[in-house]
């Protein structure tokens, strides 16, 4: 059920674990099931302390609540100067509330690129514009999302694709 | 708002080919509509929005012969004092790469809670807890059976 799996990864912090819902396959989950997924993981949690003690799961739903957060302050259309210093904020929130609730469980004790390089989100912004508008993720999940309509619709009607509008 | 309209005769009297010349007032133009910069500014960000990717390159290329900077776009009242000069990361997180830093550290929240969730099975008797990964994977298989993911719509076929 939980055994370590990516034995050739060399970076120390990344996801191992295996499981039968999807969980296990972090690696290679598809980038529209992660924010289903980390909701239902937070509901899975709960607030009673089946899974985590009382000190540890006030940190970890923080964790996850600002991360669900991020997801939408992080693909905005526009951003305003406002905006701009909300997202440092929740970002820096979110970076202490990780340190504080998962700070025995990071090998490398948070020394990675990935954890350090969002704190230049604003200069990003400041300096190309919003995230989303340039960001390639775009493309993939609109290439994505034409393929999947095209063949649910396909499916039914042939002729029916022509009557979608996006 | 001030405008003069202007019909011209010689297709006055068929309503299906009138023809009208509308003419707004320079001066309250001025006053009260976007100058002519911020229109094509706000038309690139529509067609970069909702354009294909195909469409993108070309409206740049246009923004930038109409004046437009392209670090000031999606950017309402932001200062950008950088300007508009060529790219150099050093060895930072690209921009159009954000959504592998967000999905990423998604991983790695998931990845410590499991950690943190099996050192608790493990010291049960110190922690109090008694919920082991099997119990959480069991869970999650029944939500994501019940609930469904939001983009699965294959039920509907």
């Amino acid at each position: 059920m939980c055994k370590p799996a990516l034995l050739f990864n060399s970076d120390p912090d990344s996801p191992s674990m295996h499981f039968q819902s999807g969980i296990s396959n972090t690696k290679t989950i598809p980038a529209k099931h992660m924010v289903p997924l980390l909701v239902q993981v937070q509901v899975s949690l709960g607030f009673e302390t089946v899974f985590l003690t009382k000190a540890q799961g006030k940190k970890v739903h923080q964790v996850y609540a600002i991360l669900l957060h991020l997801a939408w302050q992080l693909h905005m259309g526009e951003y305003s100067d406002s905006n701009i210093t909300s997202l440092m904020k929740n970002i820096d929130e979110f970076l202490k509330a990780c340190k504080s609730a998962f700070k025995d469980y990071s090998p490398t004790d948070f020394a990675f690129a990935k954890f350090h390089n969002v704190l230049h989100t604003d200069f990003f912004i400041r300096r190309y514009g919003a995230l989303w508008c340039t960001c390639s993720g775009r493309w993939e999940h609109f290439h994505k999302w034409m393929k999947f309509f095209y063949t649910q619709v396909g499916r039914i009607d042939p002729d029916m694709h022509f009557s979608l509008n996006f | 708002m001030k405008c003069t309209i202007r019909i011209d005769p010689a297709y006055a009297q068929n309503p299906i080919l009138l023809k009208c010349t509308i003419r707004i007032d320079p001066a309250y133009a001025e006053n009260n509509m976007p100058s002519y910069v911020e229109r094509k500014r706000a038309e690139y960000i529509a067609t970069v929005k909702r354009g294909t990717k195909g469409e993108v390159g070309p409206a740049k290329a246009a923004a930038a012969l109409h004046g437009l900077k392209l670090v000031d776009l999606c950017c309402k009242g932001v200062n950008m004092p950088m300007g508009d000069e060529p790219q150099q990361w050093y060895g930072m997180l690209p921009p159009d790469r954000m959504h592998l830093w967000w999905e990423g550290m998604g991983k790695h929240v998931l990845d410590w809670t499991v950690e943190m969730i099996d050192t608790n099975f493990k010291n049960k008797k110190e922690t109090g807890t008694t919920g082991s990964l099997a119990l959480l994977d069991l869970i999650l298989v029944n939500l994501k059976y019940k609930n469904r993911y939001m983009q699965d719509r294959s039920w509907l076929v």
